[in-house]
């Protein structure tokens, strides 16, 4: 379980300083899949950046399962935007990159041999696995990006979080990324924390949607997405779907009409 | 008609790839142009053999200098020169460039200094060479060392400071410290770039050399240009520059098979 205590994070100091996330409180449960959407500037993606412990609260605190988190861990997968692969490795060894760190704890159990097997267990679920000695540059935009999910998910960390993780494929391969990740955490109960600013991605995905608003970024509503699991394509069309979606954008809308100076 | 028309104008479009071909011809059509210039202008009588040797008279050269063990010895000893001063350079600026493209503190105590010394002329510091070194290798090797070392750093500097955030974030979500970060992620990310700083640093070693060899020596390619401009032998002139200039042709295409063969994963693409 994520626990977010009234986070916040200040960028410079004085006059200058900018407030990009303002007494953030968030709880995502255990096998929950929470979603923030907002417009940019809205802090989404630098909550997501202190959850990875890539940066540093000003003030505020942030448990993950009761333990304080200060900096980046095996605990907590990351799945960026933009490309971050590897590109001098291949698919398999981009994905055993975190395990390959921890080399010497081998021994221990057998568990990296676990988790090895792991690794390969899921390049073959996402089709991964003909390309598993493919470099980066020889896969699609949509290839890479579910390599990334599995490296990500390769040290079977108890939080994924992800920022627009499918933000640059296009409508179809998104799609299809989008039922790929259900499909993944609906086998291994994955909690997601997922960045998007498609609030339609987002209650596709979620069970909870989160809408964020800037200057300075905080979260403003909370809306639960209760359309039962699992979801297909079919899902999108359903009223209940439009509800929901129509009440996060009026929540985004109604942000932005107060937020003009 | 309109076809071979609008062929021949895309070979000047920008950026746009020209047939393989067309390419080796237009190379091959440079060096023979210039070999056609020399031959015309030097058996036709225009120029005076002081200024512009036959290139008979220059094979010919050759021939004597190799047969009296000159040749050979002569580029011996200047690549071993060359060598030793870029391998030096190479073990400081590596790392140097590596840490202050990286680490702030570093960036702060190197870069202005190197700022500093990139401006100086090189040959200034032959007295002062002599002065600490003698007149052996030492100095020779020290000043093509730091002629190439102040640009090295730098570059390499600015070529690991070019590896992506987002796979230095990567790694660090992924659990990486800043020693597996340096080793795993800058280094590797940054080596076909710092391979292609040490092509670029091998050349301004070679041009050094003449002034390295202005340093007491009594062989050596630079210095055997330099002492046949006392006996007016142009030819041998001739000779030696076109020999350094096929020397920097050969590093050069082995540097680009290093390059290929080192890092497919550049070169790869898309399949099918």
């Amino acid at each position: 379980m994520l626990e977010a205590v009234n986070v916040s994070r200040v960028y410079g100091t004085g006059p200058d300083a900018v407030t990009a996330l303002e007494h953030m409180r968030l709880t995502v449960r255990s096998g929950e899949i929470v979603c923030l959407v907002g417009s940019s500037g809205c802090g989404k993606s630098t909550f997501l950046s202190l959850v990875a412990g890539l940066e540093t609260p000003t003030s505020g605190r942030l448990l993950l399962d009761g333990v304080p988190l200060v900096e980046p861990g095996a605990d907590r997968g990351m799945v960026f935007q933009s490309d971050s692969l590897f590109p001098w490795l291949s698919v398999r060894d981009n994905v055993q990159f975190g395990l390959s760190l921890h080399e010497t704890r081998r021994t221990h159990g057998g568990l990296m041999g676990r988790l090895y097997a792991h690794c390969d267990e899921l390049l073959e679920q996402v089709g991964l696995w003909p390309f598993r000695d493919a470099y980066p540059a020889q896969l699609s935009g949509g290839m890479r990006q579910r390599a990334s999910i599995v490296r990500a998910l390769a040290t079977r960390p108890a939080i994924l979080l992800m920022d627009e993780p499918f933000g640059a494929l296009d409508a179809q391969t998104r799609e299809e990324m989008q039922l790929l990740l259900l499909k993944l955490c609906a086998e291994y109960g994955t909690t997601v924390l997922f960045v998007t600013h498609d609030v339609e991605e987002a209650v596709f995905l979620g069970d909870r949607v989160v809408v964020m608003r800037p200057r300075p970024g905080r979260a403003v509503a909370d809306v639960a997405v209760p359309i039962a699991r699992p979801r297909d394509r079919r899902t999108r069309l359903s009223p209940e779907f439009q509800a929901i979606r129509g009440q996060v954008l009026d929540h985004l809308y109604e942000s932005m009409s107060t937020d003009s100076p | 008609m309109e076809r071979a028309r609008l062929k021949r104008a895309s070979l000047f479009a920008l950026r746009e790839p020209i047939p393989r071909r067309v390419a080796l011809a237009v190379t091959v059509g440079v060096f023979a142009t210039l070999a056609v210039a020399w031959v015309v202008l030097s058996y036709g009588g225009f120029v005076r053999p002081l200024f512009l040797p036959t290139p008979t008279a220059v094979l010919e050269r050759a021939v004597f200098l190799y047969r009296e063990e000159i040749l050979v010895r002569d580029i011996w000893i200047s690549n071993v020169r060359v060598f030793s001063g870029f391998l030096m350079a190479m073990v400081v600026a590596i790392p140097l460039g590596m840490l202050a493209g990286n680490l702030p503190i570093f960036a702060a105590a190197v870069n202005p200094f190197m700022g500093f010394i990139r401006y100086m002329p090189v040959p200034a510091f032959i007295p002062l060479l002599v002065l600490y070194a003698g007149i052996d290798e030492a100095p020779k090797i020290l000043l093509i060392f730091i002629g190439t070392a102040v640009q090295m750093t730098i570059m390499v500097g600015d070529v690991t400071r070019r590896v992506q955030p987002e796979l230095i974030r990567a790694a660090m979500v992924l659990g990486a410290d800043s020693r597996e970060i340096f080793r795993k992620v800058i280094w590797r990310g940054s080596l076909p770039g710092i391979v292609d700083v040490m092509r670029i640093n091998l050349g301004f070693a070679w041009t050094y050399l003449v002034v390295a060899e202005l340093v007491a020596a009594s062989e050596g390619m630079g210095f055997r240009i330099l002492r046949s401009q006392r006996f007016l032998q142009t030819d041998t002139i001739f000779l030696y520059i076109l020999l350094i200039g096929l020397l920097g042709i050969l590093f050069d295409f082995a540097f680009r098979q290093l390059h290929r063969f080192a890092f497919p994963w550049i070169r790869e693409r898309v399949r099918g």
